[in-house]
């Protein structure tokens, strides 16, 4: 993964909110998850920019840390979503 | 002359074929023929820890919008179901009976017909009638729904379902609302088997007053009552939904969190211990009137 990599959320993949949380269903195996507010963002700005480097860029307006912490949250973040079938890397 | 059969959603299962047809009645007729070779192309087995092989069957992907689909017991009887047209066909098997039919057609095609017809969203809960609001009991398997049901029956509640409850959202009040859907009560486990029909038993529509997980606690244990939100409300709600098909998936998952964020659900600790169940009774008596559904 680099951040000229590009990312496309499972079509599969819903996302709704229940009292100030975030949950995503995969409607496919019928998992589902909860996100917290930071992990929210992460998946709005995945799902708006797709390419990794503009989503860094959007992060680092909202975040005042360190940008190699935030790219190793960013990947992390994109990694956990990959594994669980939540998002593509292309 | 083939004797019709007609569903009217009060549950009215009746057998006279000059029964007057209007849009909301699903008519049932007996269907001497069987089932299509069409009815090959997708199959979807159900697991519902009862003996006999059932399946959904269709001429079409079930996985996409069809108004037409099959529900077979084999062996019992299959059901030949058109949304569309509003109505069900049914063949005889070898093991037919009338009970059975009507255990299988009440039990799940029905609820499932209205669920792919997009009418209702079927909850698995015991749900009685507090001051004209439907007071809604969810839990795990052996959780006490059905014992919970069944003592609000006891002290002369009104009964709207023992099992499988439809739910759906007024436009017109905004808000959500649950119709009476199963008239029968089963506050014992049997096959194929409805329970008995309750006496007192409601046909109408009901807003939704509160809604009780119960939690299986030590007997030593208090009652207690606690508000639950966020993932484990959604948990709960997910766990307790009926006829949980792919099919619109998105649809039906927008209305289970927009059910969530508008009614509050609690948990309640049931102790393990029957003779506990009137300070049960009395403890969510109090929490409902407490706070004036």
């Amino acid at each position: 993964m680099t951040l000229e990599s590009k990312v496309k959320i499972n079509e599969n993949v819903f996302l709704q909110e229940v009292d100030d949380e975030t949950i995503l269903l995969d409607s496919e195996t019928q998992e589902y998850f909860s996100l917290n507010e930071v992990g929210t963002l992460f998946y709005h700005l995945l799902e708006e920019h797709q390419n990794l480097e503009e989503v860094l860029s959007e992060l680092k307006k909202s975040f005042d840390v360190d940008e190699d912490q935030l790219k190793s949250d960013l990947f992390s973040f994109v990694k956990a979503l990959e594994e669980k079938n939540l998002l593509k890397l292309l | 002359m083939q004797q019709k059969h007609f569903y009217a959603y009060g549950h009215k299962l009746t057998f006279s074929p000059s029964h007057k047809k209007d849009e909301d009645v699903i008519q049932i007729s007996r269907c001497d023929t069987s089932l299509p070779p069409t009815y090959s192309f997708d199959k979807i087995f159900f697991d519902t820890n009862q003996d006999r092989e059932i399946y959904m069957c269709s001429p079409h992907n079930l996985n996409e919008k069809s108004s037409q689909w099959a529900f077979v017991v084999k062996e019992c009887v299959t059901f030949i179901c058109d949304t569309e047209k509003k109505s069900i066909a049914y063949i005889e098997g070898e093991q037919y009976s009338q009970k059975l039919m009507e255990y299988w057609l009440i039990h799940i095609v029905l609820p499932l017909f209205w669920t792919l017809e997009g009418s209702y969203y079927f909850l698995h809960t015991g749900s009685v009638v507090v001051d004209g609001k439907a007071v809604l009991f969810m839990g795990d398997s052996y959780a006490g729904k059905s014992t919970m049901t069944d003592f609000f029956l006891q002290q002369n509640h009104t009964l709207l379902s023992d099992d499988k409850l439809a739910t759906f959202y007024d436009e017109k009040s905004k808000s959500f609302q649950v119709h009476a859907s199963h008239p029968y009560h089963r506050p014992y486990r049997a096959k194929e088997d409805l329970g008995k029909k309750a006496e007192n038993f409601e046909e109408s529509s009901f807003p939704i007053g509160r809604l009780y997980w119960l939690q299986p606690v030590d007997a030593t244990q208090d009652v207690e009552i606690t508000e639950l939100k966020g993932i484990k409300k959604f948990e709960r709600l997910r766990y307790s939904t009926e006829m949980d098909i792919s099919l619109d998936a998105k649809e039906r998952f927008r209305y289970i969190t927009k059910f969530a964020n508008h009614e509050p659900l609690y948990e309640v600790k049931v102790p393990n211990d029957l003779s506990k169940l009137p300070k049960v009774y009395d403890k969510i008596m109090e929490h409902i009137k407490g706070e004036n559904i």
